[in-house]
C-alpha cells in the first residue's frame, strides 16, 4: 500500500484567543484521490488548510507528511511546500508581483528548477489557465477572476503533488467554475491529490471521488460520496446541499417500481444511459 | 467641505497615478529597452542640471515634451496635466528667491523696485528675477526629463537596473512590494469610500468627518490584515527572494532612432552651452 500524504493523529488547534477551530481530527489524505472538503461557513475548512501548509502548528496530536512527522524548521517546511501547494480564497492576497507573467514565476524560481523547466513550466501553467493574452498585462489591471485564474497558474507551475483549492470558484463565473474542473481533469495523475473546498456541491459532484466533511471544527465524514448523500441527517447538521443528480436519482426510485433499480451515478450522461437501458 | 475635497484630490491622485501607470504600459516605447531610456533621461537631466543654463533648459523642456508627446504618443493632455503638477511648488519656491525683505531699511542702489514702511522693505534685485527664471526652467526641464523615464518604462523594469547598479536586495525588494501595496491601498479606499458614500456616510460636514475617521482607521486594519494574508501566501509558495534574473526578462533592444535623437539633442545642447 501506497503511503498516503497526509495522516492526522488526534489533531486539535486552538488559536490564540481560545476558539477551537479544530477538535481532535484523525483523518488521512490518500494518494491520486479528488477529494472535496464540505462544511459550512466557520467549519475549521480555512485552519485546516493552513495545518496542511505547516503556516500553523497543532496545539494536540501529531501530523505526518508521507510517513514522516512534520518538521517546523526551514528545510522541512521548504521540503513540504514543495509538494503541497495552495490556491488561496481571495487572489488579491495571494498575488504580489507587478504582471501576470512574473507571479506565475515566482514559485518555480525558488525551487532551484533548470532555467529551461521554468520556462515551460511557466507557459504550461500559461497555456492552461488561458492567460496568453494577459501574461504581460499588470495585475492590478485584472478583473477578480482573471486574478484567480493566475493565482491557480501560480500554484500550478511549481507542480504541487497536492494541490489545494480554497473555495476557488467564489469569484468566478459560470464559464471558468466549470472550465475550472476541466483544468483539474487536465492535471490529474495518479499519484497527484487534490483538496478543493466549495460550497457548489454540483461542480464538485461530478468530479470528486472522496469527501470531507466538517462541522464546528469536528470532522463528520470521510469516504466516499455514496455513504454521504444518503444520510440526509448528517446533510443537514454540516449545511450540504444535496447534489441535484442525487436527488433526482431518488426522487425517481420512489415514484415507479421500474426505477427502483437505477444506480447513483456522477454524471447526466450515465443517468440518461441508464434509463435508456430500463426503458428498452 | 474639507473633507470632501480632500476625499476628491485623493480620488483624482489615484486616477493620475492610475493613469501614469497605464501610459507606462501604452505608448510606442515600451518595447525599448529601459537601459536606454534611463540613461536618455539621466543624462539629459544631468545636462539641465550641471549647466543651469537657461537656453539649454529650455531646449531640453522642448525637446523632452516632443519626444513623450510626438514620439513616444503620450496623450498630450495627459502630459500637460502632469507638467502643470508642480507648478505651485515652483512657483512659491520661485517667489521667495525673487522677493528679498530686509528690516535695515537700506535698499540696494540696483533693485528693480521696492516698496518700504518705517520698519520694513520689501525689494526686487533684477539679477534675483533672472535668477528665478533659470531656477524656474531648470525645474521645469528637469520635470520633463524624468517624466519621459516615468511616462514610458513600467517600474519593475527599472528595479533590474537597479540591482544591476548593485543596490541592495532588500531595498528594490521593498521598492517593488511599495508599488503593489500602492494599488491594494488605493483600491481598499475606493471600495470603503463607496460603500461608505452608498450609505450617505458624507451626508453633512459633521458626517463627513466621523466617516473620514472611520475610513481612515480601516484601511489601517486592512492593509495590515492584507500584509498577514500576503505573507502566507510567499510561505506556502516557498518565496524567499522575488527580484527575478534577468534571463526570465522579455529582453528589449535599443532603438537606433532613440540614440540618434539623443545625439543630436545632446550636440545642440553642448553647442548652446558653448555659445
Amino acid at each position: 500500500m501506497t503511503v498516503p500524504y497526509f495522516s492526522f493523529e488526534h489533531v486539535s488547534f486552538l488559536y490564540p484567543d481560545d476558539t477551537l477551530a479544530i477538535n481532535n481530527i484523525s483523518l488521512t489524505i490518500p494518494v491520486g484521490k479528488k477529494i472535496a472538503i464540505l462544511g459550512e461557513n466557520g467549519s475549521g475548512k480555512s485552519t485546516l488548510f493552513k495545518l496542511f501548509m505547516g503556516l500553523e502548528r497543532p496545539s494536540d496530536g501529531k501530523i505526518l507528511f508521507q510517513g514522516q512527522p512534520l518538521m517546523y524548521n526551514k528545510k522541512g517546511l521548504k521540503q513540504l511546500r514543495q509538494q503541497v501547494g495552495l490556491v488561496f480564497q481571495e487572489a488579491d492576497n495571494q498575488l504580489f508581483a507587478s504582471t501576470v507573467k512574473q507571479d506565475i514565476l515566482y514559485g518555480p524560481l525558488n525551487l532551484d528548477w533548470s532555467t529551461d523547466k521554468v520556462n515551460s513550466q511557466v507557459e504550461k501553467a500559461i497555456a492552461l489557465t488561458e492567460l496568453e493574452k494577459l501574461e504581460n498585462r499588470p495585475i492590478h489591471f485584472l478583473s477578480g477572476g482573471q486574478k484567480k485564474r493566475v493565482a491557480i497558474a501560480g500554484v500550478y507551475a511549481m507542480e504541487p503533488k497536492v494541490l489545494i483549492l480554497d473555495e476557488p470558484t467564489s469569484s468566478l463565473d459560470y464559464y471558468f467554475s466549470t472550465q475550472l474542473t476541466d483544468y483539474l481533469k487536465k492535471l490529474d495523475t495518479d499519484d497527484r491529490t487534490f483538496l478543493y473546498s466549495t460550497h457548489q456541491i454540483n461542480l464538485v459532484y461530478e468530479w470528486a471521488d472522496y469527501y470531507i466533511v466538517l462541522h464546528k471544527g469536528e470532522l463528520l465524514y470521510v469516504g466516499e460520496g455514496d455513504g454521504l448523500f444518503s444520510d440526509d441527517d448528517l446533510l443537514e447538521k454540516a449545511h450540504i446541499e444535496k447534489p441535484w443528480l442525487v436527488s433526482v436519482i431518488e426522487m425517481l426510485k420512489n415514484s415507479h417500481p421500474l426505477w427502483e433499480n437505477l444506480e447513483f451515478t456522477q454524471s447526466k450522461e450515465a443517468l440518461v444511459t441508464q434509463i435508456n437501458k430500463f426503458l428498452k | 467641505m474639507v473633507t470632501l475635497s480632500v476625499i476628491c484630490a485623493e480620488r483624482t491622485r489615484k486616477s493620475r497615478m492610475l493613469n501614469i501607470d497605464y501610459i507606462a504600459h501604452h505608448n510606442s516605447l515600451h518595447r525599448v529597452a529601459s537601459s536606454q531610456k534611463l540613461l536618455f533621461s539621466i543624462g539629459a537631466l544631468l545636462i539641465v542640471t550641471i549647466s543651469r543654463n537657461n537656453v539649454v533648459a529650455l531646449w531640453t523642456l522642448l525637446f523632452m515634451s516632443s519626444v513623450i508627446v510626438f514620439y513616444a504618443k503620450v496623450p498630450w493632455k495627459a502630459y500637460g496635466t502632469l507638467l502643470l503638477a508642480p507648478l505651485g511648488f515652483s512657483l512659491a519656491g520661485i517667489g521667495t528667491i525673487i522677493v528679498s525683505i530686509t528690516f535695515s531699511g537700506d535698499v540696494p542702489i540696483n533693485s528693480f523696485w521696492h516698496v518700504s514702511n518705517s520698519f520694513v522693505t520689501i525689494y526686487i534685485l533684477t539679477t534675483d528675477v533672472w535668477r528665478g527664471l533659470n531656477v524656474f526652467l531648470v525645474a521645469f526641464s528637469a520635470t520633463s526629463c524624468l517624466y519621459f523615464l516615468i511616462l514610458t518604462t513600467p517600474i519593475y523594469e527599472v528595479s533590474y537596473l537597479l540591482q544591476k547598479c548593485k543596490i541592495p536586495t532588500i531595498i528594490i525588494e521593498l521598492i517593488e512590494l511599495i508599488y503593489r501595496f500602492i494599488f491594494i491601498f488605493l483600491q481598499t479606499a475606493e471600495q470603503l469610500y463607496i460603500t461608505q458614500q452608498a450609505r450617505l456616510g458624507y451626508k453633512s460636514f459633521k458626517m463627513s468627518f466621523q466617516s473620514l475617521v472611520l475610513l481612515i482607521s480601516a484601511l489601517f486594519r486592512s492593509i495590515f490584515f492584507h500584509y498577514e494574508q500576503m505573507t502566507l501566501a510567499m510561505k506556502t509558495r516557498n518565496i524567499e527572494q522575488f527580484i527575478i534574473p534577468e534571463v526570465y526578462l522579455s529582453k528589449y533592444k535599443w532603438q537606433s532612432i532613440l540614440l540618434i535623437l539623443f545625439i543630436v539633442y545632446i550636440i545642440v545642447a553642448l553647442t548652446l552651452i558653448i555659445i
